[in-house]
């Protein structure tokens, strides 16, 4: 495994911190998985830049990371390199936070990511299984591995947290909205089939599971 | 030290009631690449059925046997080097002999074919016809036996319960595994899927036995691998890779595979 991390941290306290970080990581590797063992060759590199306000009425930081990440096994995907699931280009967050009083503040929270590499069945046929069952089913023809590329992902959160003291004890109330905008994150896309009038074997379906939409919230809670 | 700790209380989180995942039905670009898809079955001394030559169809689209098959195809097979079979089309994608012959076991077939200017090539050896033996019940729920084996040769079982009358006769839906002779030992133990509980009653299992089947070594891969092509059926798991074939060509996948059938054994 190689690794190599080079640090800038430059703080202008009480007031800014701006932090850049740029990291180079390789690693082959063996691991064993069933009965045989495989060859892993991963690479990773990232640049981050991270800006934070923390004084003031006004605060929050921005955060940026461009990254590659690489997998490379000799039995899959035919050999070729891919994309993980995890890889992300471009990763933005975005949080800024207004204290009206001591009591009373507002956030608002943005977060953006490049969408996330699947494997996608890229067209479809009939075939019977050869062995002991020879049924003819629908089957999806799968090209390389991770080769699509879901929608990007973003959304906003709003908060608005007032503080107070009752009976002694610290109360905290907030009011939030989680994916302000209702953006329809995919978290999986997947092929079905379904039954089809004009063929026997049915016809294929892709669908989207979207986690989170619009999502209001409210809450108190108490330190002790 | 004091310690403190936290207590909130949630007044309303109205998606949690309702549940906070949705399913929708997409529609997105996706680059569609045709693929020829060619299927034949070599079985050890029975007539050869053809191969079958196919594409693979968008997404979009009801699947259509007349829109996937292919008319055009050139192929022939050819037999231990030596004997030379043209195939023709007869219909729905299926290319066969102008004669009929049988599959020899223990010889080795090749397919040459050409699509759209380009070749497509396959080769596989049918096994010779496998004998187990030691056949025993086992943890009183499945049949296992010891096969003999050969080179490049992988062996499955199944179980058949037969009372020799027409109508009689059921079999496993498929095979528990695929074992090849990793050890280089003269045999090797096969076993099959769990009988159901009708057949394993003593007053009918004799009339339960295991069939043994050996097949080309492509098969393994294939066997391990075929499920990645069916629908997706828990929506939080992703479509995977793509099905090991041992059909070569540009944009060709498809399975040329021999294979002999043994005996019923008790």
């Amino acid at each position: 495994m190689m690794q190599l991390v080079f640090n800038i941290i430059l703080s202008f306290s009480p007031i800014l911190l701006v932090a850049m970080s740029f990291a180079l990581l390789y690693y082959p590797t063996k691991f064993f998985h069933i009965a045989h063992a495989a060859i892993i060759t991963s690479s990773a590199y990232f640049v981050l830049f991270f800006l934070n306000k923390f004084s003031g009425n006004f605060s929050g930081w921005i955060g940026y990371t461009l990254s590659w990440t690489k997998r490379q096994f000799d039995e899959l995907n035919t050999g070729r390199i891919y994309y993980p699931r995890f890889d992300r280009r471009n990763d933005i967050s975005v949080v800024l936070i207004y204290s009206f009083t001591n009591n009373l503040s507002v956030s608002a929270t943005w977060t953006y990511a490049t969408g996330q590499h699947i494997s996608i069945a890229s067209g479809q046929f009939g075939f019977s299984d050869i062995g002991l069952n020879n049924s003819t089913t629908l089957n999806y023809d799968y090209g390389l591995r991770n080769d699509f590329k879901l929608p990007d992902y973003h959304k906003l959160d709003l908060n608005i947290t007032y503080k107070f003291i009752w009976g002694n004890l610290p109360f905290q109330a907030y009011l939030s909205v989680f994916n302000v905008y209702n953006r329809k994150n995919p978290f999986a896309v997947y092929t079905t089939t379904t039954q089809s009038s004009s063929s026997a074997l049915g016809k294929p379906e892709l669908k989207q599971i979207t986690l989170f939409p619009f999502l209001p919230a409210a809450g108190i809670s108490v330190g002790f | 030290m004091s310690t403190k700790k936290n207590i909130s209380i949630l007044l309303f989180l109205i998606y949690f009631i309702t549940g906070c995942d949705q399913v929708d039905v997409i529609n997105p670009e996706i680059t569609f690449k045709e693929n020829v898809v060619v299927r034949s079955e070599l079985i050890a001394n029975r007539k050869f059925g053809g191969i079958s030559f196919t594409k693979t169809l968008p997404l979009e689209e009801s699947y259509d046997i007349s829109e996937a098959e292919l008319k055009d195809v050139e192929v022939y097979i050819k037999v231990d080097n030596i004997q030379v079979i043209p195939l023709h089309y007869q219909s729905n994608g299926i290319y066969n002999s102008l004669y009929e012959f049988s599959i020899k076991p223990g010889s080795t077939y090749e397919l040459f074919a050409k699509y759209n200017d380009e070749n497509i090539y396959s080769i596989t050896k049918v096994p010779v016809i496998p004998v187990v033996q030691n056949v025993m019940f086992s943890d009183g729920n499945y049949l296992q036996g010891d096969v003999t084996t050969e080179p490049d040769i992988v062996f499955g079982a199944a179980w058949v319960y037969s009372t020799g009358t027409v109508g009689n006769y059921t079999q496993a839906s498929d095979f528990y595994s695929i074992v090849e002779n990793v050890a280089n030992s003269s045999s090797v133990s096969v076993r099959t899927q769990i009988v159901p509980q009708e057949f394993r009653n003593p007053a009918v299992r004799s009339f339960l036995y295991l069939q043994p089947y050996a097949f080309d070594k492509a098969y393994l891969s294939y066997f391990k691998t075929k499920a990645n092509g069916k629908p997706v059926e828990d929506s939080f798991i992703h479509g995977g890779d793509g099905i090991s074939w041992n059909v070569q060509g540009k944009n060709a996948i498809g399975l040329f595979i021999g294979y002999s059938i043994g005996e019923l054994k008790q």
